[in-house]
């Protein structure tokens, strides 16, 4: 034991971002949202932090998909409707462009063209890299080298590229990257000579449309290579997969909001976001009507899981991603179901309580003397909220059997979870058991359902496991330990919240006090932690909120960024677009890898309001900071 | 190309030279006066920029009163705001009608923002042939950092420290470690970044800090190849500007590099002069704002010169 616990546990983030295409088609495992983004239709990939969205994007690329092996690829290499365009955004990108604007204060003209300048450079760079990977296909001789030639010098012509420059792509991003350092200069003289913008000679590159841009350069490749058997001439039609469009500049993102109404048949639009759409126009100072019709123009992809129909795909693409990611760094085939077993209730206690469980091995679930039976009979001694309620039920504590098959399946099946975690972590006389690791957290599909829909949470928490698989000489593995997978779980769970209290925008001032994400994370999960362990048992608990309308308009901006982080997840979200305005009134629940933290069940259970849960802590908060503003004003 | 030299000199080069012009600070810690009233300097214009709030906080009436009596004129500024800094010295270079300037800067308590604004406004002055900058730093007795963890409320790039660019190459990330709780926490996943570097100081800084940095930042030195953490002797700023230098060489060929010095202020200005060099590379500041909790700092009596000869071919 003590061995296990000296493994250090190390959290590396994967991130798509980091590899190539080729690499991220390397270790592609499809998924169901794979195959829709692949229709051939206008489409908005949403999804909190870590859901896939960029592994996604880059895969409907020509530089991913025909260097994706496996059964399913041909049959897509030969069917794909169109060629994608992979465009990146990041952050560092974003918050230089907002620092620029910053710097130009009330020149918003010269922020904006400056500004769409780098989104139609950056766009006409990734067009470049979807040009080459699609050429990588034919071998550029004879012929085919003077049609090459040719669309280059389109590229030349329509991209006001200046001459003389070699006749290749890469020279034409080498040239599109110097307009960058072109327009640092140009800043660094504005602000430094104190020019206006009209006062400085400016290239043609600052009035131009990426989208007008884009459209002859494609147009020309196709008028040159559509003759060629390896390109599906019939479709020809290009798609723009714009990645991160939440961090994108504000003016490009509503734009291409707008554009998801058909634009150009030849065009398809694949936007990237997060769950929550801003739909604000700070310009206009006005709310951005979109235009396009849902599932008519467009359809939206979600990535995190709302029905059982996604939590069973969910788990079968599982099956087959962590099998791959074994296979990867064992070099040995295995399903997950081996490292992981089977999730059932009782197994940790049979394996943590061996002598009081192990004769109850042998019985069915709700029998006299099964290991269910044990936990509510000892349960109904400590918790007498629980006996009381079993009694209300027609059931004998002292034997919580019942020959009513009605009453096993609204009743006993219903409260089960919850009698778990009450047995679990109650002591007699309402007291609690202080659990450093909780041992609830195991198995398959549980260990699935914890990662909520989140490809980078599964590989992080698969990678954390690595060190417990023990491949023995007969090519089989132990199945790691309750202990152990739970307290990956937890370190993973621990981990999460870290990055999300951590990060810069995870605060906000109310009152004059400053609120952290984690603190009202916690707030949260410490409620519904009472009400399903240490309130009187009722089998009805709770674990969704509403964002009713007494929810102060800051936390919800609080809120919003937890949305889009993964911290916490919309629950019902058929309804449509959700955009910024709309968060009141809708459910929502702190996401499972959280769980594990709170010590919550993985289930969802009733729903009560936000301001609800928040009032002692907002009432605490505000105490907090009446008595150091009377201390100032004290020492003053 | 390098348009920013550097080296390391003493107090007595300090003793020896003549100032055109010396820039101070004063708040509230001890150490705001330690350089004037350990060593006398001879300059022709000399002021200090007050800290406009904490104004009865610890030593800051004593620190002002040193300033005024040894005839500083004094502008008064927030710390995350710089506006005033480059008024002042727009109107000082405008009025100067000298080639060749010595200006010495005690950054020892001014904000982040206020000396990349000082080192900014003058980099960019072109009539200047050559400019000597005298970066002067009072090292402080060990304080032990807030035991709270404060939230970092401002990450953006330094203003003058950054340029445009676009996202078609992966971030690099490197982080100057500080002894404050969890402070680069997160920078990592903030930033989506490909490589992360720490560097963080020996001991010859001081040894308490030096561990303290290491305790307070261990989840994140566990997360890093080892391959990637580099210690700096902090003492040593041109070595520890070289080390930064060619590592920013060698990563602006595949990346665009962000420098996030949490961590003490020589680091800071190391970051930013590496930054002038190599216009590429972006310094960022990940602060805590006005939320940070206000610590005296005593000086030891140590004091850290960096002499910057930035020169301006015509």
């Amino acid at each position: 034991m003590k061995e296990e616990e000296n493994i250090i546990i190390q959290y590396n983030t994967y991130n798509a971002r980091y590899l190539s295409f080729e690499e991220v088609a390397e270790s592609f495992i499809p998924n169901q949202e794979f195959y829709k983004l692949l229709k051939n239709d206008n489409s908005l990939l949403m999804g909190p932090r870590g859901s896939g969205k960029t592994t996604l994007m880059k895969m409907i690329t020509p530089g991913a998909i025909y260097n994706w092996n496996s059964t399913e690829a041909k049959e897509i290499h030969k069917e794909i409707p169109f060629f994608g365009i992979y465009i990146p955004s990041d952050i560092q990108w974003m918050k230089q462009i907002q620092s620029l604007e910053k710097k130009l204060g009330d020149n918003k003209d010269i922020s904006k063209s400056i500004s769409r300048m780098l989104v139609n450079t950056n766009i006409l760079i990734s067009a470049c890299k979807t040009f080459t990977h699609l050429l990588l296909k034919i071998p550029i001789e004879g012929k085919l080298l003077s049609k090459l030639e040719s669309f280059i010098k389109d590229l030349i012509k329509f991209w006001n590229i200046p001459k003389p420059i070699p006749l290749s792509i890469d020279a034409i991003v080498d040239s599109l990257h110097l307009r960058i350092k072109e327009v640092n200069t140009t800043v660094n003289k504005i602000v430094s000579e104190n020019l206006h913008f009209n006062q400085i000679e400016k290239p043609n590159y600052f009035y131009e449309e990426f989208f007008d841009l884009l459209v002859l350069a494609c147009n020309s490749f196709e008028n040159h290579f559509k003759d060629l058997n390896v390109f599906n001439s019939n479709y020809f039609r290009w798609a723009l997969c714009f990645d991160e469009l939440e961090i994108a500049p504000e003016w490009l993102q509503l734009e291409l909001l707008g554009f998801l109404r058909s634009r150009n048949q030849k065009f398809l639009f694949k936007l990237a976001t997060t769950p929550l759409v801003s739909l604000y126009d700070s310009t206009n100072k006005k709310y951005f009507k979109i235009d396009a019709q849902l599932d008519n123009d467009y359809k939206i992809i979600r990535t995190w899981l709302s029905s059982r129909t996604d939590e069973k795909n969910w788990e079968s693409f599982c099956n087959n991603f962590v099998s791959s990611l074994i296979a990867k760094k064992f070099n040995f085939k295995i399903h997950p179901l081996e490292v992981f077993g089977h999730y059932n209730d009782e197994k940790t206690f049979y394996e943590n309580e061996h002598s009081k469980f192990q004769k109850a091995k042998s019985k069915s679930v709700y029998e006299k003397y099964s290991a269910f039976w044990i936990i509510m009979r000892e349960l109904a001694i400590k918790d007498n909220s629980f006996n009381k309620f079993l009694l209300s039920k027609g059931i004998r504590p002292e034997n919580p059997i019942t020959k009513q098959k009605a009453i096993e399946d609204s009743v006993l099946r219903k409260i089960k979870p919850i009698v778990i975690f009450r047995y679990y972590f109650k002591k007699p006389e309402e007291k609690l058991r202080s659990r450093k690791i909780t041992a609830l957290y195991y198995g398959l599909p549980n260990i699935y359902h914890i990662c909520d829909g989140n490809p980078r949470t599964i590989i992080n928490l698969v990678t954390e496991i690595y060190p417990y698989i023990k491949i023995k000489n007969d090519c089989k593995v132990n199945e790691v330990s309750i202990s152990n997978q739970a307290r990956v779980a937890q370190f993973v769970s621990e981990t999460n919240f870290e990055i999300f209290s951590n990060h810069p925008d995870a605060n906000i001032v109310l009152n004059n006090t400053r609120i952290n994400l984690g603190e009202v994370l916690t707030h949260i999960g410490k409620y519904f932690f009472n009400k399903i362990v240490t309130n009187p048992f009722t089998m009805d608990p709770l674990s969704v909120f509403i964002i009713d309308e007494k929810v102060d308009a800051q936390l919800i901006v609080l809120l919003k960024f937890a949305l889009n982080v993964g911290a916490i997840l919309h629950l019902e979200p058929q309804e449509g677009l959700l955009n910024e305005q709309e968060l009141r009134n809708k459910k929502f629940r702190l996401s499972y890898i959280l769980h594990p933290l709170f010590k919550l069940p993985i289930r969802e259970y009733h729903t009560i309001n936000l301001s609800t849960i928040l009032m002692d802590f907002l009432i605490q908060k505000n105490n907090i900071q009446k008595s150091k503003d009377q201390f100032s004003l004290f020492n003053k | 190309m390098k348009s920013i030299f550097t080296q390391q000199i003493s107090e007595k080069d300090l003793k020896d030279t003549h100032f055109d012009l010396i820039i101070s600070a004063s708040g509230y810690e001890t150490r705001a006066r330690f350089l004037i009233e350990k060593v006398e300097l001879n300059s022709s214009y000399k002021f200090f920029i007050g800290f406009n709030n904490n104004l009865d906080l610890f030593d800051r009436e004593l620190n002002d009163k040193t300033f005024i009596n040894q005839g500083y004129t004094s502008i008064m500024e927030d710390g995350n705001n710089s506006s005033k800094i480059e008024c002042f010295l727009e109107d000082f270079f405008f009025t100067n009608k000298q080639e060749k300037l010595n200006i010495l800067v005690d950054y020892s308590s001014m904000t982040r923002i206020w000396y990349a604004s000082i080192l900014n406004s003058i980099r960019k002055v072109k009539k200047l042939k050559s400019v000597h900058i005298f970066f002067s730093y009072s090292v402080s007795e060990f304080a032990s950092p807030p035991e709270k963890h404060i939230f970092s409320e401002h990450v953006e790039p330094v203003e003058g420290f950054y340029s445009l660019s676009v996202p078609q190459k992966p971030t690099a990330l490197i982080i100057g470690l500080g002894y404050e709780k969890k402070r680069a926490f997160g920078l990592k996943e903030y930033f989506n970044a490909d490589r992360t570097f720490l560097f963080h100081t020996d001991n010859s800084f001081n040894k308490e800090y030096a561990i303290k940095v290491i305790e307070n930042n261990k989840e994140l030195i566990s997360e890093i190849d080892p391959n990637n953490i580099v210690k700096y002797p902090l003492m040593d700023l041109v070595y520890t500007e070289t080390l930064l230098r060619n590592l920013c060489l060698d990563l602006m060929v595949d990346f665009r590099a962000i420098i996030a010095p949490c961590g003490p202020k020589p680091f800071t200005l190391l970051s930013m002069i590496t930054s002038i060099n190599y216009e590429a590379i972006d310094v960022w500041r990940i602060s805590a704002g006005k939320s940070a909790n206000p610590v005296n700092r005593e000086p030891t009596g140590d004091i850290v010169i960096l002499k910057a000869e930035i020169n301006h071919p015509k």
